[in-house]
């Protein structure tokens, strides 16, 4: 047996409880502060998602129990995938950045100058 | 090789030659090692698909689409991500009652999990019913989502309104008669056809009304100028009609109150010559009846030339003559004037009835004309993307809890019970991160 025989229900009904907590907890920061800094509310709310993800993997998927191998799986894992998408942010998520006026003008709107940032972007509105 | 020498004692039953002992890598059974890397795969096959939507939504141009555009309620997500939290939490209690050899216990937790699953799917269809029936695919030709008010936007919004007029005529009629160059100079209306049934003639009028007085108006106001922010404002507002999104922009706003005016005096002024010169059109006329009456008094039926080639005939009929000439010239003024009154009275009339209407046209028509959302199809393609391969791989699950189902999850069968809950709670995971990716970001 990986773990002990004792049984766990309690534990999982309160990290049942515990998920259900922070999935308000998520929704209430996207409706509130995210009307100051969307950075901020941002970085909250993935905080949260991984909060949770940690608690289902630790818990429910048993690996709290188990022994040295789950970190040669889940640490290069989680790494890559990490680096994979952050790798691909200054490309692809901050290509409006570099925009020049004549591609500016091919934007389906009006995009911020260079350095501005989107949110920052001059709507048409 | 000198440690499994040493184990080798006890079994020496065989002769001489080394026993080797299995020892398993990883202290866990073979289905756990294999889920375990399947469900690495999975981390990147997700890692892909979601890092291409973080890039793509932060890397997009202007303004991303707000969940209210795309009628998406973030409610029911985090209504969804309960669902699939507590079915986490009762596939997990199966497993403990599968450990404990309480084969009915883990049967009813399992089914309550395939309960929860199908619960996810259904309220998942039931979103994705909700985009389709506003226009929102996540590709063409389905999909009416146009990223900038252009020359490609008008045409279309064109080519839906035809087709829906010919779909109802059933005649082909309507296509020769309208133009297809959306900078076209003047408008030729498609009349309704006498073959069109009378149910369908109301609905062939609005059409007509909106192909005209909404479409064409448009394409020709912006041909007829060269500044390409006043062409951009004539389609934004024409998008604005269509389908709003949200308050509009200020100029549109003040584009279309001034236009109304505008064209409402022109139309007025226009009527009023139109009425000044019907009046001397009838005078016109009333006076040629007159001169043909003296006429025939001073030449009746049947007289001779003598009569006829007398100068007061000549006069009478060289005056006839020339107010007969006023007369074509006259009809010919009319004919023009009434031509263009009828687009400004068209458009006054569709912008009085649009008085007022927060709705948009597409409500108000029960018809689904294409809409310009900027960045609308990118939202499209990454939310149905991710959202749809998260949605099979939880049927893929289901289809497994099923099978599952068939058989007696006692201690024996644990280990399988285990695997599959693997699997699941990593499907609970991508979601987890998906629901603030898509709906509350």
């Amino acid at each position: 047996m990986e773990h002990s025989k004792k049984k766990h229900t309690k534990l999982f009904l309160g990290v049942f409880a515990m998920l259900a907590l922070l999935t308000l907890l998520s929704f209430g920061v996207a409706n509130s502060s995210l009307m100051d800094n969307p950075h901020t509310g941002w970085t909250i709310m993935m905080g949260i998602s991984v909060a949770k993800a940690l608690l289902v993997v630790l818990f429910f998927m048993h690996l709290r129990w188990e022994t040295n191998w789950k970190y040669i799986l889940t640490i290069p894992a989680a790494v890559m995938s990490f680096v994979l998408v952050f790798m691909l942010v200054p490309d692809i998520a901050m290509r409006t950045h570099a925009y020049s006026r004549t591609r500016q003008h091919f934007a389906p709107e009006v995009v911020s100058q260079p350095g501005e940032g989107v949110e920052n972007a001059s709507r048409s509105h | 090789m000198a440690d499994t020498a040493h184990y080798s004692h006890h079994d020496h039953a065989h002769g001489d030659h080394i026993q080797l002992r299995y020892q398993p890598a990883l202290p866990i059974p073979k289905g756990k090692l294999c889920i375990w890397l399947f469900l690495s795969t999975e981390i990147m096959f997700f890692s892909a698909l979601i890092g291409t939507y973080i890039v793509l939504r932060f890397g997009a141009p202007g303004v991303w689409p707000s969940p209210e555009t795309m009628h998406l309620l973030e409610w029911v997500g985090a209504m969804n991500t309960f669902v699939l939290i507590c079915s986490s939490v009762t596939i997990v209690l199966a497993l403990e009652a599968a450990k404990e050899d309480n084969a009915a216990a883990a049967k009813s937790w399992l089914f309550l999990t395939l309960l929860l699953g199908a619960t996810f799917l259904v309220v998942k269809a039931f979103e994705y019913q909700s985009k389709f029936s506003h226009g929102l695919y996540p590709s063409k030709p389905h999909s009416l989502l146009y990223d900038r008010p252009d020359a490609y936007y008008v045409a279309a919004v064109q080519e839906r309104i035809k087709s829906e007029i010919k779909t109802l005529t059933g005649a082909e009629t309507a296509e020769a008669e309208a133009d297809t160059e959306p900078a076209a100079n003047t408008a030729t209306a498609s009349q309704p056809t006498d073959e069109t049934l009378g149910s369908n003639a109301e609905r062939i009028a609005e059409m007509n009304m909106l192909l005209n007085d909404l479409v064409l108006w448009t394409a020709r106001k912006v041909g007829q100028t060269s500044d390409s922010e006043e062409q951009r404002i004539a389609i934004e507002a024409m998008a604005y009609q269509i389908q709003p999104h949200g308050p509009p922009e200020k100029a549109v706003v003040q584009y279309l109150q001034i236009e109304h005016e505008e064209v409402r005096d022109q139309a007025r002024n226009l009527e009023a010559d139109v009425a000044i010169n019907e009046s001397e059109l009838a005078a016109l006329n009333k006076s040629v009846e007159a001169i043909r009456a003296k006429y025939d008094e001073l030449v009746p039926a049947g007289s001779d030339d003598s009569v006829k080639e007398s100068s007061e005939a000549k006069a009478l009929e060289s005056e006839k003559n020339g107010i007969l000439e006023k007369i074509n010239d006259l009809e010919t003024k009319l004919l023009f004037q009434n031509e263009k009154l009828r687009p400004l009275v068209g458009r006054v009339e569709l912008l009085d009835e649009l008085e007022g209407d927060d709705q948009g046209i597409n409500h108000k028509f029960h018809i689904a004309l294409p809409q310009v959302i900027p960045n609308g199809n990118t939202w499209a393609n990454t939310y149905f993307l991710l959202t749809g391969f998260h949605a099979l791989h939880v049927f893929a699950g289901l289809v497994v809890f099923a099978i599952l189902l068939t058989l007696r999850l006692g201690i024996a069968r644990h280990g399988l019970l285990e695997n599959i809950g693997l699997y699941w709670h990593f499907v609970d995971i991508v979601w987890i991160f998906l629901f603030p990716l898509l709906y509350l970001f």
